[in-house]
């Protein structure tokens, strides 16, 4: 279960992070994705998330949060000084924003990390403090445009969202605690 | 949508101040154990609270680098690294603080989360819709291996082409055309679909396609706006206009069209399309028979008018009230208020030119406005469009071939601007009128294997959707660096993510005002995207790994430093500047000049010639005769001009243009519309010889019976594409300066039904 959490979380960084086929490949492996045909599940996930057109469900909090629909908002701004009290730096800062999914998942796998494995859990209270007021605050919202977009999701794409909800559900269960099993 | 905060002021609350956090942060190891990943461990954390937010702004100047009368000098505003708001330089008298409706819309351009952010490549097939990511090395390194495939295969790289236009009209964008010069001796897409007949009509009549301040017009007596739609497109000329209204002037506007810019007329006077050219000759005339044509100005300036006026007497004014459909008594009121004013002036749009014979209307107006003395006047003029200010060195495209290249022989160079030095070499590119993209590339021998495709939308712009279709599906790789998905991306390869203008250096000036703005970057590039010369020398470098010497493309480029060797001693001579850095303090102007005051002429004669013979060298009449249009091929005429909303294909797609403009119509004057039994808010079927298309319906006496009109605009969520129905037809000129004719795209017919 402690390794789990990791694994899962780490998994779904490098899938919204990866920047080639190979990268998305070995993250749907991690994630164990149960899919016939992966090209065209990249192909689905990419349709919704990444492009080049225009994405269907773009994993920004700032589009979720607030009513403005452009990225590198006030959103973005926060979860910078949020990252900033972590001990984190963005080095594309004002090129990949602070609020994109990729990076908000990169962030909790890190700080989960150095809980779980480095057994230091001077950031629990703040990793908490982003998954209830800012994670679970959009996440909700970014599932559910998936599911409600005009274009279907596959059922693996549909799994995949329900592994984000229920790892972050999960999450806010379990409180941060790093000693179950 | 909620707007939730996740100020951390809630989570400081709760006893620890910001600076004792980050105080046991340092001691607790936590930043130490990071495990790594696309967030670093800050390694230089101190007990200053690090991350405030800047109280001020910082800002930079910007130019809009559309295709646009306006390209308007713009003062951005940014804050914490982010772009917060744009505004016009106040500076420039001409753009006066204001942007458009467009320009206002920058900063959700720049951010907007549709932008097209990686490199990626379609593998289910062009058109499949299937794509994956890849990373620039990927990108560079599939598209020079099939550069140097088609060079070994077929011995040059004529199968290589460029087409590229004016979706970024700024200077360092020429780097694009740098690119293809630096790998060889290729094809390019060149000639230009904007305005090529009426620069050769202006070059046979005055030797140069120069025109007057707009800012002048303020001074004008009289303002005819023939075909033109400032209030829609140029927005910052019309102050100008209403100055000279309020001081007393006529402002008369000559469409077919009810614009918005003839509901703010004096006068609007609606001929039938296509015969502006007898007209105008019909106006001249009268003006000649009222003897109150400028006789000192013709001897003094001009020559043929002897054989101009021979020609005008045997007009008969009956045939031009029939063919255009303006009543004499108009033409009378017209013609003598026009001669009679001084100064006067013409501003003629480009749609005029866009038919069959729209070289030889834009003569016929000049010459209206020369026989009244009006050229060479201050606040007078024939007003059509300038490069006057665009003496830039093009550093960016003047790389030399690869030594050794081979090319094609006998080529005829195109285009409005210049495509690079010529070199002393026997062979040169191969060039193909890029109003004819797809005819060109179907009938390509040597083959075009690879397109190239930047600062444009194919799609959008160029002519017959399905021609095009049919050709796209010929070549073996097309890559498309773009902004936003465009129906060209969809037809891509691989599309490569490209900056906006405040990602990157760059200068602009206009072909219509006389101010030249520095563009300064302003922000990062967001998400992976690159300025056009960043990809060239990523190209450069690539190919350069896989074979030596194969490009000529630095493989290092600071745009800014590329910006700064496009100055020189004319352009700071002409701007009354000492350096470039002057566009720091904002735009700057250059001298005032009023064009052939002088009465210096750039024709053979040295004088306007109203007779040339470089006319007749090209195949056209020496003299601004009335040429017949192209005849109707089916029920009725389609015309496709701008929409405010929109710069040819851009802008269209950003959410606030979308919510103002949010479906194509096609404009049915409500005669037509009750012959069709059709309602506005009906879907109908137009069609004709080369397509077909399914389009809402808005009835309206805006536009005469037996026209219908559609503006020429890529919407983001619609397959709505005006060229499924425009052909590929030649204007009469353009190819005398550009190389190649124009488009006689308000030529087009089509016949339509309720669905």
């Amino acid at each position: 279960m402690l390794f789990d959490r990791l694994k899962i979380v780490q998994g779904l960084r490098d899938l919204f992070l990866a920047n080639d086929s190979k990268a998305f490949h070995l993250a749907c492996e991690a994630l164990e994705v149960n899919t016939k045909n992966i090209d065209e599940f990249e192909g689905e996930f990419n349709r919704f998330f990444v492009g080049p057109k225009a994405p269907l469900a773009a994993p920004y909090a700032s589009l979720y949060l607030e009513s403005r629909g452009t990225i590198m908002s006030k959103t973005t701004e926060s979860v910078r000084e949020l990252y900033s009290f972590m001990g984190f730096v963005n080095p594309k800062e004002g090129s990949i924003p602070e609020d994109f999914l990729g990076l908000e998942l990169d962030a909790y796998y890190q700080l989960l990390h150095v809980e779980l494995v480095k057994k230091i859990d001077y950031l629990k209270s703040l990793r908490i403090f982003f998954l209830k007021n800012h994670i679970l605050t959009w996440i909700p919202d970014f599932i559910e445009s998936v599911k409600s977009s005009s274009k279907k999701p596959s059922n693996e794409l549909l799994a995949l969202m329900d592994l984000i909800d229920a790892f972050f559900n999960s999450e806010l269960s379990i409180q941060g605690e790093n000693d179950e099993k | 949508m909620k707007n939730r905060s996740s100020s951390l002021d809630a989570f400081f609350n709760k006893g620890i101040s910001r600076r004792d956090f980050l105080k046991g942060l340092v001691a607790s190891g936590a930043v130490a154990s990071f495990p790594g990943g696309a967030l670093a461990a800050n390694e230089y954390i101190d007990t200053k609270i690090p991350y405030t937010g800047s109280k001020s702004y910082t800002t930079f100047r910007n130019a809009c680098p559309r295709n646009c009368y306006n390209t308007c000098s713009i003062k951005s505003y940014v804050k914490d690294g982010v772009l917060q708001f744009v505004e016009g330089a106040k500076e420039s008298t001409y753009t006066n603080g204001g942007l458009c409706v467009k320009g206002n819309t920058y900063v959700r351009r720049v951010y907007s989360p549709d932008r097209i952010k990686y490199p990626m490549m379609q593998v289910g097939g062009r058109g499949s819709g299937t794509w994956k990511r890849i990373s620039w090395d990927e990108a560079m390194d599939t598209i020079a291996k099939k550069l140097l495939a088609i060079k070994k295969e077929d011995g040059n790289l004529l199968g290589a082409a460029l087409t590229k236009y004016s979706g970024n009209f700024g200077i360092l964008h020429y780097g694009v055309e740098g690119m293809f010069n630096s790998i060889g001796y290729t094809t390019r897409f060149a000639g230009t679909p904007c305005w090529p007949a009426g620069i050769d009509a202006q070059n046979l009549d005055m030797g140069a396609m120069w025109t007057n301040d707009p800012e002048e017009m303020k001074d004008s007596k009289y303002i005819i706006l023939w075909g033109s739609n400032p209030a829609a497109n140029a927005i910052h000329s019309v102050k100008y206009i209403y100055e000279a209204k309020r001081k007393g002037a006529q402002v008369v506007v000559i469409d077919p069209v009810f614009t918005e810019m003839a509901s703010k007329a004096t006068r609007w006077i609606q001929p039938k399309f296509g015969n502006d050219g007898l007209l105008a000759l019909g106006l001249a005339k009268i003006i000649i028979d009222a003897n109150l044509q400028d006789k000192k100005w013709i001897k003094d300036n001009s020559i043929g008018y002897d054989k101009y006026k021979a020609y005008l007497d045997k007009i008969n004014l009956k045939d031009v009230v029939n063919a255009t459909g303006v009543p004499l008594e108009v033409m009378q009121e017209l013609a003598l208020g026009f001669a009679k004013a001084k100064p006067a002036t013409i501003w003629t749009g480009y749609g005029i030119q866009r038919h069959s014979n729209g070289g030889s209307i834009v003569r016929a107006i000049d010459a209206l406005v020369a026989i009244t003395g009006n050229i060479g006047q201050y606040a007078g003029g024939s007003r059509f469009g300038h490069l006057d200010t665009w003496g830039f060195n093009y550093h960016a495209m003047s790389m030399p071939k690869p030594e050794g290249s081979v090319g094609h022989v006998g080529g005829v160079r195109m285009g409005d601007v210049t495509q690079g030095a010529e070199g002393d070499s026997s062979y040169d590119d191969r060039y193909f009128n890029i109003n004819k993209t797809a005819r060109e590339i179907l009938n390509a021998s040597p083959k075009i294997k690879l397109l190239w495709v930047a600062c444009k939308n194919v799609f959008g712009q160029d002519f017959d959707r399905n021609m095009l279709i049919k050709a796209f599906k010929t070549l073996d790789m097309v890559v498309v660096a773009e902004q936003f998905f465009t129906e060209t991306t969809k037809w891509a390869d691989i599309v490569l993510p490209v900056t906006t203008q405040f990602e990157e250096y760059d200068v602009n000036a206009s072909y219509w005002h006389y101010w030249l703005s520095i563009n300064e970057q302003a922000i990062k590039p967001l998400h992976e995207a690159k300025n056009d010369l960043h990809i060239a020398a990523l190209l450069s470098k690539k190919m350069n790994a896989l074979e030596k010497g194969s490009c000529t493309f630095p493989q290092y480029v600071d745009t800014k430093e590329w910006t700064i060797k496009e100055f020189n001693a004319g352009i700071y001579e002409k701007f009354g500047i000492k350096s470039w850095e002057e566009l720091r303090n904002g735009p700057v102007k250059a001298k005032h000049v009023v064009p052939y005051a002088d009465g210096k002429f750039f024709t053979p004669s040295k004088k306007y010639e109203f007779y040339s013979e470089k006319a007749v060298e090209n195949g056209w009449k020496a003299l601004p005769e009335f040429v017949p249009g192209r005849k109707p091929y089916d029920e009725y005429r389609l015309i496709s001009p701008h929409s405010r909303f929109s710069l040819h294909s851009q802008f269209q797609n950003i959410d606030w243009m979308e919510e103002f403009n949010p479906f194509p119509y096609v404009y049915v004057n409500p005669e037509d519309a009750k012959t069709k039994r059709i309602q506005t808010g009906d879907t109908v079927a137009l069609f004709n010889k080369i397509g077909n298309l399914k389009i809402k319906a808005k009835v309206t006496d805006n536009v005469p019976r037996g026209t219908l009109m559609i503006y020429e605009q890529w919407f983001n969520n619609s397959i709505h594409n005006v060229n499924e129905l425009v052909d590929d037809t030649s204007s009469d000129m353009g190819a005398f300066k550009t190389g190649a004719p124009g488009v006689a795209l308000h030529d087009t017919y089509v016949n339509f039904r309720k669905v």
